[in-house]
């Protein structure tokens, strides 16, 4: 069953020059339990289309399309609906805990506010609750770290932190934005394998936001790839190695130099990230890219199946990388 | 072999009671790239700062180009004579630009300190951004106008500036998007053919590391556990950490939490 389903979401925010558009039509479903992995640089609308689902949008936007989550549209909920809506059935965590949990405040006061002011949970209750989902994301000694200060713990138990917080509750989904991009590789390694188990577990659905297309296919069913405010590709994880089709998607992965050898010199991708505030006519990704002819600056490309996926490219269809 | 341009003997960096590096040697060859891989709190950013001076080893030994730097310079020209022989690029290009400096003073300042004629200034500062990729129209601008990618080769242009014999890299393409980081990398690879320059590239990033060095030292709490060859060193990591740090990098077939399968 669809849980969530974002249809044709358009976002207008405030310029010092006027308004610009930085999302132009963004469709995407989750569905009860799944996961899926927004990926691109830059610019290109991920945590964008993540605030706009969470209804967390910078003052003077203007959204339009439809995000509706089990069926009630988001924009249109009353201001109970709404705080019932972030407050039990979705979570959130960020890519900078320090910067997510207040500093003068204790471990304990963080992970209990939301359900004592929110919930209406007794003290104690949330309490005993603490003690045990930080206990769960592993963290030992947690009646002791309940009268700790954020600073007195490292990026990655903060985190961990992070996550106990969505455990508290059972919210149905998770929104981590960039969440291991400030830790070391071993503590992201961990922290992914955490949020993977506790997901599966609970069978909490993702939406997971990262710019590295490697770690999202590790852990999302579904990989969405954005530029410019646009999906241009989406398609199953398993697929993104061998059957991705868009050039950005393939140009992204042959960008990264790799780990178990090494090119004489990376394909780059010329020029810099587009974002959807430059207003292009045809496809944005044309100006980088090495396939694009006369018709991509010309017209932009609608979304064509794929096998499994959608791939948003003129020449989709065409084999651009079996020759050599 | 030529004689290696950094020596670095039985370093050690010590804070109050925490010792950030303790008993740290390396060479690094002339024209040579050696790599300083390891996690927040090995000490490997302590090492590169050291190296150009911008702390002081509480003991050991740091000879660059065959002279003792473990300590500060007395006068203005030992300054200088460092300044020629190692320069450093920093993380973020966003906070190591002056924001109210336009591009070409960054430039001519850094170039002020070799005493060149104005019109020597102006043909080296036109050699410098045709090194580095910018357009000579960058010379009037303030970095706000400028992308992450640009800020970084102004960055690179502006160490390259007193023709240093090395450059250390720290961190220095970790904050760019991997399109521009792809850029970034191809270029400091033309930069070190063209100039033989060497580098010292700090990083926490295994693939980079291998990509740009020839030889590897990791680091943990402070020491060197391993060091080698990079290509060696990644492909058959002998130090348990090095082997985690190794299958924490993500790629097909990993999966999170140690499962290793690349």
């Amino acid at each position: 069953m669809t849980l969530l389903q974002v249809t044709d979401l358009t976002l207008d925010v405030a310029l010092p020059e006027g308004s610009g558009r930085v999302l132009r039509g963004v469709d995407l479903a989750v569905e009860q339990g799944g996961s899926i992995g927004l990926v691109g640089e830059s610019g290109s609308g991920k945590s964008l289309t993540v605030r706009s689902i969470a209804s967390l949008l910078p003052a003077g936007s203007r959204r339009g399309g439809s995000i509706t989550f089990e069926g009630d549209e988001v924009l249109g909920m009353s201001p109970a609906r709404l705080r019932r809506y972030r407050s039990s059935q979705l979570a959130m965590i960020f890519q900078d805990p320090r910067a997510a949990i207040n500093p003068v405040r204790k471990i304990g006061d963080f992970l209990t506010e939301n359900a004592r002011t929110n919930l209406g949970w007794s003290r104690n209750r949330a309490r005993d609750r603490a003690v045990e989902v930080l206990a769960e994301v592993g963290i030992s000694d947690p009646e002791r770290r309940l009268k700790a200060y954020p600073s007195e713990l490292s990026g990655g138990l903060l985190q961990r932190v992070m996550i106990a917080s969505t455990l508290l509750y059972e919210p149905q989904l998770l929104l981590a934005d960039e969440p291991t991009t400030a830790l070391d590789v071993t503590t992201q390694s961990s922290v992914m394998a955490l949020i993977d188990r506790l997901r599966r577990e609970r069978g909490m659905a993702m939406v997971f936001v990262s710019h590295d297309l490697e770690l999202a296919a590790a852990v999302c069913d579904t990989i969405l790839v954005m530029y410019a405010g646009r999906i241009v590709e989406q398609l199953p994880a398993g697929d993104l190695y061998e059957h991705s089709r868009h050039p950005y998607t393939r140009a992204l992965l042959q960008a990264r130099p790799r780990l178990d050898g090494r090119e004489a010199r990376l394909s780059a991708i010329p020029g810099q990230p587009a974002s959807g505030l430059e207003d292009s006519t045809g496809c944005a990704f044309a100006p980088r890219c090495r396939f694009a002819i006369d018709q991509c600056r010309a017209e932009t490309p609608l979304v064509v199946s794929v096998g499994s996926g959608g791939v948003r490219c003129l020449r989709a269809d065409e084999d651009l990388w079996g020759a050599p | 072999m030529t004689a290696p341009l950094v020596k670095a003997h039985s370093l050690r960096k010590v804070y109050g009671d925490f010792v950030a590096v303790d008993d740290v040697s390396f060479e690094v060859a002339a024209g040579g790239s050696l790599g300083i891989v390891g996690e927040s709190g090995s000490g490997k950013t302590t090492v590169a700062r050291m190296l150009v001076g911008l702390e002081r080893p509480t003991s050991g030994r740091i000879e660059v180009g065959g002279q003792d730097c473990s300590k500060p310079a007395r006068n203005s020209s030992g300054r200088w004579d460092r300044a020629r022989n190692l320069q450093i690029v920093f993380q973020d290009p966003y906070s190591s630009l002056d924001p109210r400096q336009n591009i070409g003073g960054a430039l001519r300042e850094a170039l002020g300190v070799a005493g060149l004629s104005k019109s020597e200034t102006q043909a080296r500062t036109e050699e410098l951004l045709a090194l580095v990729g910018l357009p000579r129209r960058v010379l009037d601008a303030l970095p706000a106008t400028l992308s992450g990618g640009q800020r970084q080769r102004v960055a690179i242009a502006r160490a390259l500036a007193t023709q240093p014999r090395g450059l250390i890299l720290d961190e220095s393409v970790a904050a760019l998007d991997v399109s521009i980081q792809a850029q970034i990398l191809n270029l400091l690879a033309d930069i070190r053919e063209e100039t033989g320059v060497s580098y010292v590239f700090v990083s926490h990033d295994l693939a980079v590391v291998r990509h740009v060095t020839d030889h590897v030292v990791v680091m943990k709490s402070g020491n060197i556990v391993e060091r080698g060859e990079t290509g060696a060193v990644l492909d058959h990591p002998q130090h348990p950490y090095t082997q985690m740090l190794r299958a924490s990098v993500p790629g097909p077939g990993w999966v999170p939490g140690g499962g290793v399968n690349r």
